[in-house]
């Protein structure tokens, strides 16, 4: 089932291109992997998926519908780089962050018991590590059971041991409940370890499949550059 | 005690009772969405109603209201369009109320004592009429607040997440303005357009130095202003001191105290 489809993509500011010619698509099951330099376009591509931006042409559906017109945002969780709340210091609870979206108590004590957080739920959001705080957003985002998980850097100033329960969570969300996820990052390695499919892009399109071929490639090159190259993490 | 023999002291302890529950409830929401200045722009354009009101010879609180209820309105398209950032549109809003306001009551001769009384507060003149219409815009808007609050704690939350989970955050952030507006027009009255802002914010601020989560803190921010409304005019009573000044004094009391508190 096509969870995603993009045809033809083009996105401008004004004058300046962002994005050409960007066909894609996610299909139910995928562990994708986006990727691309700082203003490869990464960013721009997740808010014409979300419908917060306009195309110049082209066009995107989210389960078979255009994005313009679907009305079913319960299918889609989105984790947001950094919480807008994570400098404000106002006293919230990990409970109250999911109750205000308006669910169930039973729902929330799934998605407590799917993240590991049931010890935290009375603790102050403030209180959490970055790795824990990213959990409870993770939480909040699969409320309502939806088919499509979409991170933005999430790992962003996130320790490595909590980088590491981050990535099992994960792992253990699409292989156990099947659930489809996007995860856009800066941090190839990871990226290649983790994903089932990886995307690249540099305003357009540069690559997309299995991760491996990607690194057997001169594609870190023309994606970072000629003085990148890869290091695998030890953690 | 004397203070309840008067029927002026008793209709300013309700005015001031009400406002102190209406003003945190809104300010805890402002204070999350980091727009709490928005209350101190909307009092200042409070003024040039006031100034309407003192040149029609009509009762101040309505042509405030009108004007409060359309800046709020239009604040929150320019914001909310991106035309311009909120902080440079409330930089336009402030002292262009002011300067209508100076038009308005030179042209309605002068300052006079009731202009002051606009300025500073005056909760012990407030008129009958007043009360009844502090009290139904009061319950009017703790309806609106009971029956949106998820969607506003949301929305002031995290606004992109509520947008991306369904909540049409463009009528709550529009309601929240309304709100405020309202909620700035009848607390002019109680401390004085100077210092709403001022009852808006200091009990949320202390409140947040003490609550362990937002419910908590959502109880103590009205507890703090009501016992500053009620001390204040206690202290306004005894001492002959300004109301509005005793008030506020009284607020940042109660948040020296919290930060102590808080702290431990």
């Amino acid at each position: 089932m096509k969870i995603i489809e993009i045809k033809h993509l083009n996105f401008a500011y004004q004058r300046e291109k962002v994005l050409t010619d960007i066909s894609l698509t996610v299909r139910s099951g995928d562990f994708l992997g986006l990727i691309g330099q700082n203003g490869s376009g990464k960013s721009t591509l997740l808010k014409l998926l979300l419908g917060l931006l306009k195309p110049k042409s082209g066009e995107v559906l989210l389960f078979g519908q255009r994005v313009e017109s679907f009305k079913d945002w319960s299918q889609i969780g989105y984790v947001a780089q950094k919480s807008n709340f994570s400098s404000n210091g106002f006293p919230v609870t990990v409970y109250e962050v999911l109750r205000m979206t308006g669910v169930a108590t039973e729902e929330i004590e799934r998605v407590l018991a799917l993240s590991s957080l049931q010890s935290k739920k009375d603790r102050l959001l403030t209180e959490l590590s970055g790795g824990q705080q990213q959990r409870v957003f993770i939480a909040r985002a699969l409320l309502n059971r939806p088919k499509l998980l979409i991170l933005d850097e999430p790992t962003v100033g996130v320790d490595g041991n909590s980088q590491i329960k981050f990535y099992e969570l994960l792992r253990k969300l699409n292989q156990e409940e099947q659930l489809t996820i996007i995860l856009v990052s800066h941090e190839i390695d990871i990226i290649a370890r983790e994903v089932s499919k990886v995307a690249c892009i540099n305003q357009s399109l540069v690559y997309h499949g299995h991760p491996k071929e990607l690194l057997e490639d001169n594609l870190i090159e023309k994606l970072y550059g000629q003085h990148h190259r890869l290091i695998a993490h030890t953690h | 005690m004397e203070i309840f023999a008067y029927s002026f002291m008793i209709r300013a302890l309700l005015a001031g009772l009400m406002v102190a529950i209406i003003a945190p409830l809104i300010g805890n929401f402002l204070v999350m969405k980091r727009f709490a200045m928005v209350a101190d722009t909307l009092s200042h354009v409070a003024l040039a109603g006031v100034a309407v009101g003192l040149l029609t010879a009509t009762q101040p609180i309505f042509a405030t209201i009108l004007l409060t209820v359309l800046s709020a309105i239009l604040i929150e398209k320019i914001a909310s369009k991106q035309k311009m950032p909120a902080e440079t549109a409330l930089a336009l809003f402030m002292p262009g109320g002011l300067a209508v306001a100076l038009l308005l009551i030179s042209l309605a001769n002068g300052f006079n004592s009731n202009l002051f009384s606009y300025l500073f507060g005056s909760i012990t003149t407030v008129s009958s009429q007043e009360i009844y219409l502090i009290i139904g815009l009061g319950l009017v808007s703790l309806l609106l607040i009971g029956k949106f609050y998820q969607q506003l704690l949301f929305t002031c939350f995290d606004e992109e997440g509520a947008r991306l989970k369904g909540i049409k955050t463009e009528r709550v952030n529009l309601l929240l303005m309304v709100l405020t507006a309202v909620t700035v027009s009848l607390t002019m009255r109680v401390v004085g357009a100077l210092l709403v802002s001022a009852l808006m914010v200091i009990p949320v601020v202390a409140a947040m130095r003490v609550g362990r989560s937002f419910k908590q803190s959502f109880v103590y921010s009205i507890l703090f202003a009501v016992l500053a409304v009620f001390f204040g005019l206690l202290g306004a009573f005894y001492f002959n001191l300004p109301a509005g000044g005793a008030i506020v004094l009284v607020a940042l009391l109660i948040f020296a105290v919290a930060s102590v508190v808080g702290r431990k």
